[in-house]
């Protein structure tokens, strides 16, 4: 592979982030951290930055997005975007989750297990765990504990039977850090708000050795929750056998 | 508790201007009663009391409208159609935790994810007139007892 | 010169994408909908809306793409609705569109939801000024007057409830599920007005449509009847409702044309397709001495659909509307109102 340029994107969450890579070299990057609207900042971000890399948008080879768990709005931007992106101009889609782009902010030479967490309001969490593997780490670290929503309560006894010192890295509220502490003690650290901010330049990195998306039409996030009306219209209605929910008229 | 009766559709917008000239940034004001009680109607008053002049329409299709145009923003909020579930995925936190004014419609379809402190004003139909209406106001935390004590006459 | 335009639709519960020549002929016109999916709920669920949106969005412009037989370097413009709509659902499209502008150097048309549900009538014969629009669907009740091609002035409007939410929200009371227009429309073509609900500020000097009393006194009926023990004739109670918003349709429709006499008479969004108000103005039409052209967009335009979208845009491309790379989705975006509408609310 020479001179695969890449454009890699993350709004998954209140940062927006987006870089631009050839080969192994980072050409440039954005982050973002405002409470602002992705819908109106992200491509005028991705063209800025086209531009001062001088990376025409024809020149791009592959485009990565993470495929959430976040902000479901924000999720779907960047993953619409990418997708679209892709598609439109035939280009391979790659994406990770927002959780493990998180955890490759942990240096690679850190033994420990990494907890990625994203806060999902109301005591609850999207949750991952990763360990750095040598052989693999070319696309980041190597998941250990899938992706899941979870009550905090119920994801700690699970860390505590690993066993292994872990270090926790995400935007959490003071009281979760102060319940973890709490049920695992000094089994988990945890990383400071800068580690915490996603790096689409890791991203874009990791891009080339990553298998792209089968299917770019039918890509959808990945919401790790189904919607409550969904959750709910399911307990009392079989799912089976009914007409296409979405269909061409 | 502060108990008010209304008689028409035009002594309810009254009511709401009063009510809305209390209003503070920050405030959520949930309204509660039946199909056609007179929520929107209240609503438009409110919105008169913050001095919104434009119209005020139900906001049943796209589940809120914005109105920038007074002292406070507006956010009415309808969510009506998610007696089945689906208002957890609508951000409304943004709103209440915001610097406008929050009044939201059929509230019970939403209890988990109301804010701690509120006022709730129920509109109910009487046994009188079909254009009577009683009006209860209940303040629950922060300082929201000024709404009970409007004065209106 | 042949002038393409791409166009986007997701402001609600269909995603649309529509390739459109001209702003006259309508290369595809592909709609995927989601009504199946919501009818589990009674009613549009926004999160579930924008998740469809999302699936469907590159594969809708595939096929549009396709099915008009041309490519990329062939397009004049890119245009998307930002508004009115669910923000969620407009965002995809939103999103959608900027990207396809931005990768192929095209440029980006931003679209009133409202202009193209009148826009769609352009299908139906070339538009002449000045011309009024009565627009009805499920969130709007709109009475606009155009003076020139893109010109739109609110003129009338609803105090209370969109037309098409009275309808739901009647045919709740009816045990009829979500969406309810159709089956009281036909229901209604089987009773009889024996009800007389009000028809309310149809007497009023103003243009403006009330359907939140007709709702109560509708409620109120069935109300006191199942206090009473009663069971109305569900046919009579729908003719007695149809009857009245027709009335109160037509009514106003034509005070609005003695104070702005037009050209052209447009009806178009969701509601258009109600046999009923079809028939009414027809027939109110038929008795004035200088009737103006009446303009219903066929059934397949009158619900949402990209290719309204495309014709509008051909407009506003001429008139040099354009917008950059930080569009947003606008979910309360409306036409300005006139004086007299903005008089009359106060």
């Amino acid at each position: 592979m020479t001179d695969l340029r890449v454009l890699a994107i993350d709004t998954a969450n209140q940062p927006l982030s987006a870089a631009v890579s050839e080969d192994d070299t980072v050409l440039g990057t954005v982050t973002l951290n405002m409470r602002r609207t992705h819908s109106q900042t992200l491509l005028p971000v991705i063209s800025d930055l086209l531009e001062r890399t001088a990376t025409p948008v024809e020149k791009l080879e592959r485009v990565a997005v993470t495929s959430g768990p976040g902000s479901y709005t924000g999720v779907r931007i960047g993953v619409t975007t990418a997708k679209t992106l892709a598609w439109t101009l035939g280009l391979p889609l790659v994406a990770t989750t927002s959780l493990h782009l998180l955890a490759g902010n942990i240096a690679a030479d850190d033994p420990r297990l990494i907890i990625s967490l994203i806060d999902a309001r109301h005591e609850n969490v999207y949750a991952g765990v990763y360990q750095w593997v040598p052989e693999t780490a070319a696309s980041g670290p190597q998941n250990v504990l899938l992706p899941h929503h979870t009550p905090l309560a119920e994801l700690l006894p699970g860390i505590a039977a690993l066993q292994q010192p872990a270090i926790v890295v995400g935007t959490i509220p003071v009281a979760y850090q102060e319940h973890m502490r709490s049920v695992l003690g000094s089994q988990v650290s945890f990383a400071d708000s800068l580690t915490a901010l996603p790096s689409t330049a890791r991203l874009a990195l990791w891009a080339p050795a990553m298998t792209p998306v089968a299917d770019i039409h039918n890509f959808v996030p990945t919401y790790y929750r189904q919607t409550q009306a969904e959750l709910e219209w399911r307990q009392y209605h079989d799912d089976a056998g009914h007409a296409p929910y979405v269909e061409e008229v | 508790m502060r108990e008010i009766i209304t008689h028409d559709a035009a002594e309810t917008v009254r009511l709401g201007r009063a009510l809305g000239q209390l209003a503070q940034a920050g405030d959520v004001i949930l309204l509660d009663g039946d199909l056609g009680a007179g929520k929107t109607t209240m609503t438009k008053g409110i919105a008169r009391g913050l001095g919104i002049t434009g119209p005020v329409k139900s906001p049943t299709f796209t589940l809120i409208r914005e109105y920038q145009d007074g002292r406070l923003p507006l956010y009415h909020m309808d969510v009506y159609r998610l007696e089945n579930g689906g208002a957890e995925d609508l951000g409304l936190d943004e709103y209440f935790d915001g610097d406008g004014v929050s009044v939201v419609e059929w509230s019970e379809f939403i209890t988990d994810l109301l804010p701690p402190t509120y006022v709730r004003i129920r509109i109910a139909r009487t046994d009188s007139t079909d254009d009577t209406r009683r009006i209860t106001i209940t303040a629950h935390g922060g300082d929201y007892v000024r709404y009970e004590d409007v004065a209106f006459e | 010169m042949r002038e393409l335009i791409l166009a986007f639709e997701s402001s609600c519960d269909e995603t649309s994408v529509a390739v459109v020549e001209n702003g006259t002929t309508i290369l595809s016109n592909i709609i995927a909908t989601q009504i199946n999916s919501h009818k589990r709920f009674g009613g549009v669920v926004p999160e579930v809306a924008s998740r469809h949106h999302v699936q469907q969005i590159t594969r809708c412009t595939e096929e549009a793409m396709t099915q008009a037989g041309v490519t990329y370097a062939d397009l004049t413009a890119v245009a998307v609705t930002y508004g009115p709509g669910l923000v969620g659902a407009l965002l995809i499209g939103v999103t959608a569109a900027k990207t396809i502008a931005f990768a192929h150097h095209l440029p980006l048309i931003p679209v009133n939801h409202m202009a193209g549900h009148t826009y769609a009538a352009s299908y139906v014969a070339p538009f002449q000024f000045p011309l009024l629009a009565l627009l009805v669907s499920g969130g709007h009740t709109e009475l606009v007057y155009m003076a020139s091609r893109y010109d739109f002035q609110i003129i009338g409007d609803t105090r209370d409830d969109a037309v098409g939410e009275a309808y739901d929200k009647i045919g709740r009371v009816l045990g009829i599920s979500y969406p309810a227009g159709k089956p009281v429309d036909e229901l209604a073509h089987q009773g009889h007005d024996t009800f007389h609900f009000p028809r309310a500020m149809l007497e009023e000097d103003n243009l403006d449509f009330s359907f939140s009393g007709l709702k109560s006194a509708f409620i109120n009926t069935v109300h006191h009847a199942d206090q009473l023990g009663e069971t109305l004739s569900k046919a009579d109670l729908a003719t007695s409702f149809q009857d009245a918003v027709l009335d109160i349709l037509v009514g106003k429709t034509l005070r609005a044309l003695k104070t702005h006499p037009v050209h052209q008479l447009v009806i178009a969004g969701g509601v258009a397709a109600n046999q009923g108000l079809r028939a009414r103005m027809h027939d109110a039409l038929a008795t004035l001495s200088d009737p103006p052209q009446l303009l219903i967009p066929p059934l397949r335009l009158c619900g949402d659909n990209a290719a309204m979208i495309g014709a509008a845009a051909h407009v506003a491309y001429a008139e040099g509307i354009r917008a950059d790379w930080t569009l947003n989705a606008d979910p309360s975006l409306s036409f300005p109102y006139s004086r007299e509408a903005l008089a009359a609310i106060k």
